[in-house]
């Protein structure tokens, strides 16, 4: 599957600053000490809307993952399978994330993770979780 | 006083084109009504549901060339929406505020020559912000979302692909005896651990079809339905259920769903237990939320979804007649009036080959975004408590 060219938005700029600096920079609300995912909108615990922006561990764990397959080609071709998840930060949050150095076989409930950034030659870094070890 | 749905129509469904979904929603309009037995100037409600492919909003009250209505919105609970709009409608009728509204769902995402999957796919070469960058990676498609839960479910409980499968096969099994479905043709386990990958643990024979079309009901009170063309389908409870699971440390998310409390909700409302249900038609985008709405709902215990499929009990002849017209899986995918669609026909006893052999009790589901959002009606031929 293609990745494409990442751009910023305006709105999720800080992401990006902490991808191309090889950190994960995530959502966080400083009155109620709880950590959001790079997208929330605001803290649902106290209604504060304009959550701050703060480094993360990068330590992750798997919570459940998918082998997401492309269309076979006309040739018959099957493009590789690229390997989906969600992962549970150490801070607590979930993300959405793609999976890097696996097979799936190896994929398990609770598998240590750590955030992995790629530098393409065109547009903004962006952030893969792999193994630990 | 009591609720009933008094008319159904339905356009023809699937690869149907030439049609706008503004057209698609009138004609199903009109065939309920001519259906109930009621002319459109009869109609002083009209709900129209949201869609994805241009449906149409409340214009369509001028496309009917509808007057002075008395209630006229356009709803979206997303895959619940059916049922909220006639739990809606329903409420209407028995407040005063309406006494005859149809509801409607149309849809045209199918275009001539695309596939299916893309109809509701998202591919750029370039992607904006921190949303784009998920897409990017490839988080585009809704089979992966779906994916992620059944893949949650398998690994807490033990689920398996050829569970899944049982569901498959039933449900086509089913639509092999309906003429409407657009998968006819007998399925086999191996046939769907054969369908190639659409997203693990996600076979092609575990997704729903895409389809073009519009199908509408008439709700109206029980006594005036009574004497209209059609037996009436009662509506004997309804309910909604959004978990909101935050996606964070300790989250339900892809393991229980809406239906616990919706369908707790709809129950106590029509004064059943889930003994008492004699035929589901459960929203079915994916086998995997057949399973886990017959989980919620009580069917079975929780993370035994599976081993109740692979029973045999969801098929013709078994104890829980489910998705007995083949449902979004065979049949045709028109968001929750697939089910809803089923259930009227069912009540009324229209099934001929595949009518189930009780129908005294239909419970009916919705299913909205990923697991998000769920509806249900208790549907029967009975008024309740007769």
């Amino acid at each position: 599957m293609e990745i494409g060219v990442l751009r910023r938005d305006g709105r999720t700029d800080p992401f990006f600053d902490g991808t191309a600096a090889g950190k994960l920079v995530i959502k966080r609300c400083e009155a109620c000490d709880r950590w959001y995912a790079p997208d929330a909108g605001g803290c649902p615990e106290c209604g504060e809307e304009d959550l701050a922006w703060a480094d993360a561990s990068g330590e992750a764990v798997l919570v459940t993952w998918t082998a997401t397959h492309g269309r076979p080609a006309e040739d018959g071709t099957v493009p590789p399978p690229v390997h989906l998840a969600l992962v549970e930060l150490a801070e607590g949050p979930w993300m959405y994330a793609r999976l890097a150095g696996v097979t799936g076989d190896d994929l398990r409930e609770g598998l240590p993770l750590r955030a992995s950034f790629e530098h393409p030659d065109e547009g903004e870094s962006y952030v893969l979780f792999r193994p630990v070890g | 006083m009591s609720a009933a749905i008094a008319g159904l129509g339905m356009t023809e469904l699937g690869r149907v084109y030439g049609r706008s979904p503004r057209r698609l929603a009138a004609d199903a309009v009109r065939l309920a009504a001519a259906d109930a037995g009621l002319g459109l100037e009869d109609l002083d409600g009209l709900l129209v549901s949201h869609g994805m492919g241009g449906s149409p909003g409340i214009e369509l009250a001028d496309t009917l060339g509808l007057r002075d209505l008395r209630l006229l919105t356009q709803m979206n609970a997303f895959g619940a929406t059916a049922g909220a709009m006639v739990a809606h409608a329903a409420m209407s009728v028995l407040s005063g505020a309406a006494t005859t509204v149809a509801c409607v769902f149309a849809d045209a995402p199918l275009k001539p020559k695309q596939s299916a999957g893309s109809a509701y796919n998202r591919s750029a070469r370039e992607w904006y912000g921190y949303g784009g960058m998920t897409a990017a990676l490839g988080l585009r498609s809704v089979n992966s979302f779906y994916a992620l839960a059944a893949q949650r479910h398998m690994s807490r409980y033990g689920t398996t692909s050829e569970q899944l499968g049982a569901i498959a096969v039933s449900t086509r099994e089913w639509a092999s005896r309906n003429p409407l479905a657009q998968m006819r043709e007998p399925i086999t386990i191996a046939d769907h651990q054969a369908s190639r990958w659409v997203s693990e643990p996600l076979h092609l024979l575990d997704c729903c079809l895409v389809s073009n079309g519009a199908i509408a009901v008439i709700v109206t009170s029980a006594d005036r339905a009574r004497d209209l063309a059609r037996p009436p389908v009662h509506l004997w409870g309804w309910g909604q259920g959004h978990p909101g699971h935050r996606k964070e440390r300790g989250s339900d998310f892809g393991l229980t769903t809406g239906a616990v409390s919706s369908g707790a909700t709809a129950m106590k409302m029509a004064g059943i237990t889930p003994p008492d249900v004699d035929v589901c038609e459960l929203y079915d985008c994916y086998t995997y939320t057949v399973l886990v709405s017959l989980e919620d709902y009580g069917f079975c215990a929780k993370g035994e979804g599976g081993a109740f499929a692979a029973s045999g009990a969801l098929g013709p002849g078994g104890s829980l007649p489910t998705n007995t017209g083949g449902g979004q899986l065979s049949a045709y995918y028109m968001w929750g009036f697939t089910p809803l669609s089923e259930a009227v026909i069912q009540a009324r006893g229209d099934g001929g080959e595949r009518q189930a052999p009780r129908n005294d009790v239909v419970l009916v589901s919705g299913n909205g975004g990923i697991l998000d959002h769920h509806s249900t009606l208790i549907v029967s031929p009975h008024p309740k408590g007769a």
